[in-house]
């Protein structure tokens, strides 16, 4: 649809902003980054401890 | 103030100031869809003009409006933990969705709808715009679906193994009446916003005598598509209505301030004085049928008071606690398939049990007096809701009249002969933006004291964070926000200043600068 030195360039900076943000959630944002609240925490803040 | 009280507060005050910027960014995409197409229909370059300079205020809005919406999503994990852990993968879905799309579709058209006007033939860049409309109405589309959930959660089970709710049909999620009903009502909200913004500048220009041919197109685009949208709102709030009335009675009831249940058809309160001691609403002005009509669509259907459904919770909650008791139970004899089969009785009134958390932390033993309380404090803030619904509905009839009168105007060629019609148009602008902020405040304020409608109470969903840590960042937005409000404004008066021949050609204006 678009002309072809302008769908190689969407399609550089669409993967380069993927692999930024990919970057951006391993450093940031990953699991080993986070607190979640595990079902044992969350039953003991919903039911009586 | 306590953690759940100021991370309300702060989720407020986000929300709303992000949704400053968002109606505009609906509205706005698809008027520019609409001046292209008839630029290239016309090749009239007034017409590429038009949407280049609409397009620049948009673009300042747009990046405010991704800005402040970021934090939206951060403030899931950091303030709402709970609530996150609990909802999160019913919820989680619709909000990764949009974020993808935001980030990726709308990034993108933006992108090639400012920088590719020379790089792309007229049918190609018109192809963009129209691509970015609908990308940023998609994201609506994502946003309102998550909405739409919290109201009225269908498509998902508690799971007693993980202690959360689970998607079981993604398809009844997708397809949320509720969700649908506000995606319609919000983006023709977002559209009427678009329209009175565009109709308001243009109005300016033409009492100032500037520009006055793209002044009059402008108006002419706007005054169409703004009466079709603010008709819309109209329509589409109806339909609201409905669903709430199917499925958020209590919010109904609040914002009609109907103590008691009517006899159907139940009629509709246009004025009056909600007494919070009293239960009652002094001095109703009331329109017969028109509530019956609007929440029931029939003539023998009542709309229940708050009264009643107080009632009703206090049902739910007593259901609630079997559930609650069968929880405990589950707790210390995880395999006993008797008790996780009465729990699958009563699991749909488990939400109703946790209100009693508010009262005691052993809410198996709570007293009647208590289920009382509990099922008391399921009213929201009736003043607020009675008045907020009001005025929201009074400027959604100001805003036909006037697409009306302007369209009226505009189709008869005499926008520019009454100076009354542009000033009460230029000071219409900040109107829809009330307009937009109220009908905020009566969904979600209309949903206390609930996070998830019926499953999961506010005060439940908020992390065990420090108090000073969610005023520290509360402080830190307000400040950081206000600052971007004043860049916001000052680039908006810029730019509209300059008006679109300044705007659309900086070097005569940086050569007049240098000359002066």
């Amino acid at each position: 649809m678009f002309p072809r030195a302008l769908r190689r360039e969407i399609l550089a900076l669409l993967g380069l902003k993927a692999v930024l943000l990919t970057v951006l959630y391993l450093l940031f944002f990953s699991p080993s980054h986070r607190i979640e609240p595990t079902p044992a925490q969350m039953q003991s803040h919903l039911l009586r401890e | 103030m306590d953690i759940v009280e100021l991370s309300r507060l702060q989720f407020a005050v986000t929300a709303l100031y992000h949704f400053i910027f968002v109606p505009l960014t609906l509205g706005l995409s698809i008027l520019l869809g609409i001046m292209e197409t008839v630029y290239v229909m016309t090749n009239k370059t007034i017409w590429r003009d038009l949407t280049k300079f609409w397009g620049i205020l948009f673009g300042i809005n747009f990046a405010m409006g991704v800005a402040t919406g970021i934090t939206m999503e951060f403030q899931f994990g950091t303030n709402w933990a709970y609530y996150s852990q609990y909802v999160g993968d019913v919820f989680g879905a619709p909000l990764a969705i949009e974020g993808l799309m935001a980030f990726f579709l709308e990034a993108t058209f933006v992108g090639l709808f400012f920088f590719a006007w020379d790089r792309l033939s007229k049918v190609q860049h018109l192809i963009a715009t129209w691509a970015l409309a609908i990308g940023t109405n998609l994201s609506a589309l994502w946003i309102l679906i998550a909405n739409g959930w919290m109201q009225y959660p269908v498509g998902a089970k508690f799971n007693v193994d993980t202690m959360r709710m689970e998607v079981s049909d993604f398809m009844a999620v997708l397809f949320n009446p509720v969700a649908q009903a506000k995606f319609v009502h919000t983006v023709s909200a977002g559209y009427v916003v678009g329209s009175i913004f565009v109709l308001a500048i243009s109005a300016w220009y033409m009492l100032k005598g500037r520009h006055v041919e793209f002044a009059k197109r402008s108006m002419t685009v706007a005054a169409s598509f703004g009466l079709a949208s603010a008709l819309s709102v109209v329509v589409l709030g109806d339909e609201s209505g409905y669903t709430a009335g199917q499925n958020q009675k209590m919010k109904i009831a609040a914002i009609e301030a109907m103590w008691q249940t009517e006899p159907a058809p139940a009629s509709f309160t246009v004025f009056g004085l909600p007494n919070l001691k009293t239960h009652t609403t002094e001095y109703e002005i009331k329109v017969p049928w028109v509530l019956g009509l609007i929440a029931t669509r029939t003539a023998d259907e009542p709309v229940p008071g708050i009264e009643d459904l107080v009632n009703d919770a206090y049902v739910r909650i007593k259901d609630g606690l079997i559930a609650y008791r069968d929880l405990l139970a589950i707790k210390k004899s995880p395999r006993d398939e008797a008790l996780r089969a009465d729990l699958e009785k009563h699991v749909d009134n488990l939400g109703y049990a946790l209100l009693l958390k508010a009262q005691r932390p052993d809410v198996e033993n709570a007293t009647d007096a208590q289920i009382h309380a509990a099922a008391e404090s399921t009213i929201p803030n009736v003043p607020v809701l009675f008045w907020s619904f009001r005025f929201m509905v009074g400027l959604g009839f100001f805003f036909i009249a006037l697409f009306a009168t302007a369209f009226w105007l505009s189709a008869r060629l005499r926008l520019d002969r009454y100076r009354w019609f542009l000033r009460i148009a230029f000071w219409s602008l900040p109107l829809p933006w009330i307009a937009a902020e109220l009908g905020w405040i009566v969904a979600e304020y209309g949903r206390q004291p609930w996070v998830i409608t019926g499953v999961l109470p506010t005060a439940l969903g908020v992390s065990s964070t420090a108090t000073g840590n969610v005023l520290f960042s509360l402080l830190g937005f307000a400040l950081f926000y206000s600052a971007l409000l004043v860049v916001d404004l000052y680039l908006l008066t810029k730019y509209i200043r300059l008006g679109p021949d300044d705007a659309l050609s900086p070097a005569p204006v940086a050569l007049r600068a240098a000359a002066e």
